[in-house]
């Protein structure tokens, strides 16, 4: 009993630290220019799709390909709906949450009896559908041009425009904390304890009588709420969206950022999205060369750091232990 | 100490990094090419760019950076220009538009660090005038679509309205008081590129095409680098158009679609906008035979791309063009810019001499004032075009020039060009046009481009 | 009817090209398991390579045929010494490495090569009719080129000792490694050939259709689904779904829309995925 609650009592404490740098930080930033603001707010929302699919790839071990794609179909619901109907901000957020789960369920119930690669592939071939349905269904998404003139967030009468970057920010983080908490309780009850199952050996858990398909979709269900959820906070605070905004590179700095950061860790996902979101900006000067760079620090990523920048932490932190146990003896 | 606290610890830890970095390199993501400015009489004239350096639209970006970069040398290298008795030194601040959603981002940074006119080009158009319009700063764009520049729209200047498409080539087929570029068109086909601009022109032209009583065929919509077009010509052919519009500025589109209709023994009347005439020289070289016979249409603004030598006089006055200046410009700009192979780079470069000159003009750097100097009328004779903004929606009139080409050389590129009309619109909105029928196209008497020319088939 | 042919024709060529970018991926991933997502990207630099010796050396086809095939196998060489050091890791490694790959292929040939298309000059574009059907000789060389690699390839696996010695490694590889054959030497060639396939199909296409670094994009997403209809690790599966990909993707084109060209193949995918997973050939592998 005791040691639960000190467990939750450190729980509450990175928490509480959590709130506290997300007050701070956009104040902080905040001096240094409506620039890095901006940057902040990519990050957040890159943050919040990384960790929704961290759920789904590190945790249960699954390759979701077809991600990106449900935080576009979330963006465009949001700008949708909000131009069509009027519908405000805040209800539109949950909304393209919501179709965001519809769809991803239905591709769920298609896709997750596969396995490994065979499921990967149906979802690159879902994110490539989709895509194609972003373009050309012009009527509905705007086509080529996409959607534009997306209403901005309002409170009352009080309109949050793109340059209200501190309330945005604060959003952005608000719900960030919502969904490292959601997937953090998740991960730490029962279905969380399957999907780890899942991802370490999927036909043993089969075997032991854990239902894997139902749990998968769990996961699905969660992740991509907040993919949807993510892509209307895109949508409302770009103000338009266009198919060149959901492309495979997105993906891929999505994939990357949850690598990087740490594939099954809480934090891993937020601290991937900000290498991903910050090193196209510290190698601006490299122009043109700056996808290549990107790609040989991808690759290097991967042979030499697989477990992340926590995996690396974790090491080191463990290296000192035995450093300090060794200086005991 | 536990693993929660150290992790908290940690996440503090690095944040503060983070932080740490943020503010150090804040100062290092724009580029910014200066000129000494050691005579300690000249200002600094904040000039911005955004456009794609990397991603999918470099190969209009960096040529385009290029264009506006040579300009700010040279322009800094005789001196500057004068405004009110000061003299400027151009600073050029550039922003790598690569990724769509930092482009707002980088507008943004520019305004900050002063640039009153930003140079654009890439695809958040809107986003990022939601900066550009309540900061003032002049934001000058070379294609857009017209809601960019539609009402209350105050500081931002476009070249490429996209809805003229829909206006002029209408006029191409039956033009206003009878004169008529082509006669006897009873079907037409569009092949439509999935861009903005095309994409926009599509409607328009379909509407202007049925009030004229022609049965579109054949109406079909392919990707911007669609290479393998045997679908589409295999339907072409069924469809069979008296005339098939290409509505597709996309270079693979001409490079592809051609031959592949040659092997298919198949040469539909041909007409286009702006995809062989106004490309550059390493475009020209590959169009094959195939193409012989289309009629191309270019605009005022590309001319200089290697077609402006061969206007013809009635053309070159028309779009008030004096050959012997824009013969000496290319070839000033073949020698200092080598690298000159895109429309993007005279364009860029255009613009930049384009804005200097009008500040000049208005003798003021008040974005108003500029903004009222370039919708007087007042005229910047570029090298590349006339550059002269309608008040009412800030783009610029497009002169249009057709010819038929024909004698293309394989290995070289080279063709003749037969101008057989030309016109310039006599208001903004693109409906009414002054134009001149110099050779007349009766598509039922000539019914393969096969016909049209003159040199048999090679 | 006509254009039901001429349909089919076309679409029968690109099924070559198809078949041959399709035989290519399923030597290496039925005996790698490496999920290769760079694999277009190798297509692309084919045609480039074939290009650029056409353009700045000699103006000989089959010699920039040669080179490119060869650079092939060199890629492939280099290619798999990256991804063995994954081997037998989680599929997010091996797809991290391949999206790395992506990005360096890709923009470093448009920083080598320039943004705007390229085209291999067509040193056989005489055309002939054969019935129905207007083709010209490039692309009876993409044919003639497919049937026989296609033999070669089934020849090797069926009657030489290192074809049987892969067979054998990709039925199951422990099994293999049992009786002495070296999985790594077996990799090592798989990739080599793979590439080398990939390298031909793309400069063979090259001289027809535009070079742009973007075309290897698609054409992953094409090997893919070919190898999951196929069956993976069967060469003849793979073989006969890419000419049906190609059929299907030309005739719906022709028929229907365009612009929605490429949805069949993604629908087909999912389709034969949700019905068979293991193909119309595939074998379960251990």
């Amino acid at each position: 009993m005791g040691r639960r609650s000190l467990d939750t009592n450190k729980k509450n404490i990175s928490y509480l630290a959590g709130i506290a740098v997300a007050i701070i930080l956009p104040l902080v930033i905040r001096l240094t220019g409506a620039y890095w603001a901006h940057i902040l707010i990519l990050i957040g929302i890159y943050a919040i799709l990384a960790t929704s699919l961290n759920l789904i790839m590190g945790y249960t071990g699954q390759a979701d390909l077809a991600h990106s794609a449900l935080y576009g179909v979330g963006a465009y619901t949001s700008g949708i709906i909000a131009i069509r109907f009027g519908i405000n901000f805040w209800i539109t957020l949950p909304i393209a949450g919501l179709v965001a789960v519809a769809i991803g369920s239905i591709l769920g119930l298609i896709t997750l009896r596969l396995r490994g690669t065979y499921f990967a592939l149906a979802c690159s071939a879902f994110l490539f559908l989709m895509s194609m349905v972003f373009t050309n269904l012009r009527n509905l998404t705007g086509g080529i041009q996409g959607l534009l003139f997306i209403p901005s967030a309002s409170i009352g009468g009080f309109v949050i425009h793109q340059k209200d970057k501190i309330i945005w920010t604060y959003i952005v983080f608000a719900v960030l904390l919502l969904t490292i908490f959601v997937v953090d309780r998740v991960v730490h009850s029962r279905v969380g304890r399957a999907l780890i199952a899942i991802r370490e050996d999927e036909d043993l858990a089969k075997s032991t009588g854990v239902n894997t398909f139902w749990y998968k979709m769990i996961a699905f269900v969660v992740a991509t709420f907040f993919a949807g959820v993510s892509g209307a906070l895109f949508a409302t605070y770009n103000g338009m969206v266009t198919p060149a905004n959901f492309d495979i590179i997105l993906f891929f700095m999505i994939v990357a950022a949850c690598f990087i950061g740490g594939l099954g860790t809480l934090l891993g996902p937020v601290i991937g999205a900000v290498i991903v979101v910050l090193l196209p900006e510290i190698l601006r000067v490299t122009g043109q060369y700056y996808f290549v760079i990107f790609g040989v620090f991808i690759i290097a990523a991967t042979l030499f750091a697989p477990d992340g920048v926590i995996g690396l932490v974790t090491k080191a932190r463990k290296k000192l232990a035995r450093r300090q146990q060794k200086a005991v003896d | 100490m536990g693993t929660k606290r150290l992790k908290t610890l940690v996440t503090a830890l690095f944040t503060s990094v983070v932080i740490a970095i943020l503010i150090i390199t804040s100062g290092c993501s724009t580029k910014t090419s200066t000129q000494a400015t050691g005579t300690g009489e000249a200002k600094i004239f904040n000039l911005g760019a955004i456009l794609p350096e990397s991603g999918w639209g470099s190969s209009f970006g960096v040529p385009a950076m290029d264009g506006a970069r040579l300009a700010v040398s040279q322009i800094n290298d005789a001196g500057g220009f004068t405004v009110n008795g000061q003299k400027y030194k151009i600073q050029l601040h550039e922003y790598d538009g690569g990724d769509p959603t930092k482009e707002a981002a980088g507008a943004t940074q520019l305004v900050q660090a002063g640039c009153s006119i930003i140079l654009y080009e890439g695809s958040s158009d809107s986003a990022v005038q939601a900066v550009t319009e309540p900061a003032k700063s002049l934001l000058i764009i070379a294609g857009a679509p017209p809601t960019v520049t539609g009402q209350g729209i105050k500081y931002t200047f476009c070249i490429e309205n996209s809805a003229m498409g829909s206006a002029f080539w209408p006029a191409m087929l039956s033009g206003p008081g009878g004169s008529t570029l082509f006669t006897g068109i009873k079907t037409v086909g569009i092949l439509t590129e999935n861009y903005s601009t095309c994409v926009f022109a599509r409607p328009g032209f379909i509407d202007a095409c049925k009030a004229k009583g022609f049965n579109v065929v054949f109406d079909e919509t392919v990707e911007s680098d669609t290479t393998d077009f045997s679908a589409v010509v295999a339907k072409l052919k069924k469809a069979d158009p008296d005339i098939l519009f290409f509505n597709s500025t996309a270079s693979s589109t001409v490079l592809n679609l051609f031959p592949q209709m040659a092997e298919q023994n198949y040469y539909p009347v041909t007409f286009g906008y702006d995809s062989l005439l106004s490309r550059p020289p390493a475009i020209k070289q590959i169009a094959t035979s195939g193409a012989n016979g289309t009629v191309e249409m270019c605009g005022g603004g590309d001319v200089a791309n290697g077609v402006g030598a061969l206007l013809p006089d009635w053309a070159s006055s028309m779009l008030g063009i004096d050959k012997t200046k824009l013969a000496s410009y290319t070839q000033g700009m073949a020698t200092s810019y080598p690298g000159n192979d895109s429309g993007a780079a005279l364009t860029y470069y255009d613009f930049t001499y384009a804005m200097v000159y009008h500040m000049v003009k208005a003798n003021s750097l008040d974005p108003d004032a500029i903004a009222a100097s370039m919708t007087s009328g007042a005229v910047y004779n570029g090298g590349g075009g006339i550059y002269k903004w309608y008040k009412e929606n800030h783009m610029m009139p497009y002169n249009v020039v057709t010819a038929r080409v024909e004698n293309i050389n394989n290995k070289t590129g080279d063709c003749i060009l037969d101008f057989i009309g030309g016109g310039t619109p006599i208001d903004y909105t693109y409906n009414n046009w002054n134009f001149t029928v110099k050779t007349q196209i009766d598509v039922q008497k000539t019914r393969s481009r096969a016909a049209l020319v003159n040199v048999p088939q090679n | 009817m006509e254009l039901f042919i001429q349909a089919l024709a076309a679409g029968l060529v690109i099924g070559c090209v198809y078949c041959l970018i399709s035989i290519g991926l399923t030597m290496i991933f039925s005996i790698m398991r490496i999920v290769n997502f760079a694999h277009g990207e190798f297509f692309m630099l084919g045609g480039y390579i074939g290009w650029f010796v056409v353009n700045h050396y000699v103006s000989n086809y089959w010699l920039a045929v040669l080179i490119a095939v060869l650079a092939g196998g060199i890629l492939g060489f280099l290619t798999e010494k990256i991804y063995s050091r994954v081997y037998g890791k989680n599929l997010l490694s091996m797809f991290m490495i391949s999206l790395g790959l992506v990005l360096i292929l890709q923009n470093g040939s448009q920083i080598i090569f320039g943004a705007m298309s390229r085209s291999l000059f067509n040193f056989y574009p005489t055309v002939r009719e054969i019935g129905f059907v207007r083709i010209n000789d490039q692309r009876l060389i993409i044919v003639g080129a497919t049937i026989m690699a296609i033999a070669g390839v089934l020849l090797f696996f069926k009657y030489t000792k290192m074809g049987k010695a892969m067979r054998a490694t990709a039925g199951n590889r422990r099994g293999a490694g049992v009786v002495g054959i070296k999985a790594e030497r077996m990799s090592m060639f798989a990739f080599i050939g793979g590439i080398a396939l990939t390298a031909l199909a793309g400069v063979l296409l090259a001289p027809l259709y535009s070079l742009l670094p973007t075309i290897g994009d698609r054409l992953t997403g094409v090997a893919f689904t070919c190898i999951v209809i196929g069956g993976i690790g069967s060469i003849g599966g793979a073989a006969i779904a890419g000419f049906a990909v190609g059929i299907v993707e030309n005739i719906f084109g022709t028929y229907f829309s365009t612009a929605w060209a490429f949805a069949p193949m993604f629908v087909l995918l999912l389709l034969v995925l949700v019905v068979k997973p293991l193909g119309l050939f595939g074998k379960e592998v251990a």
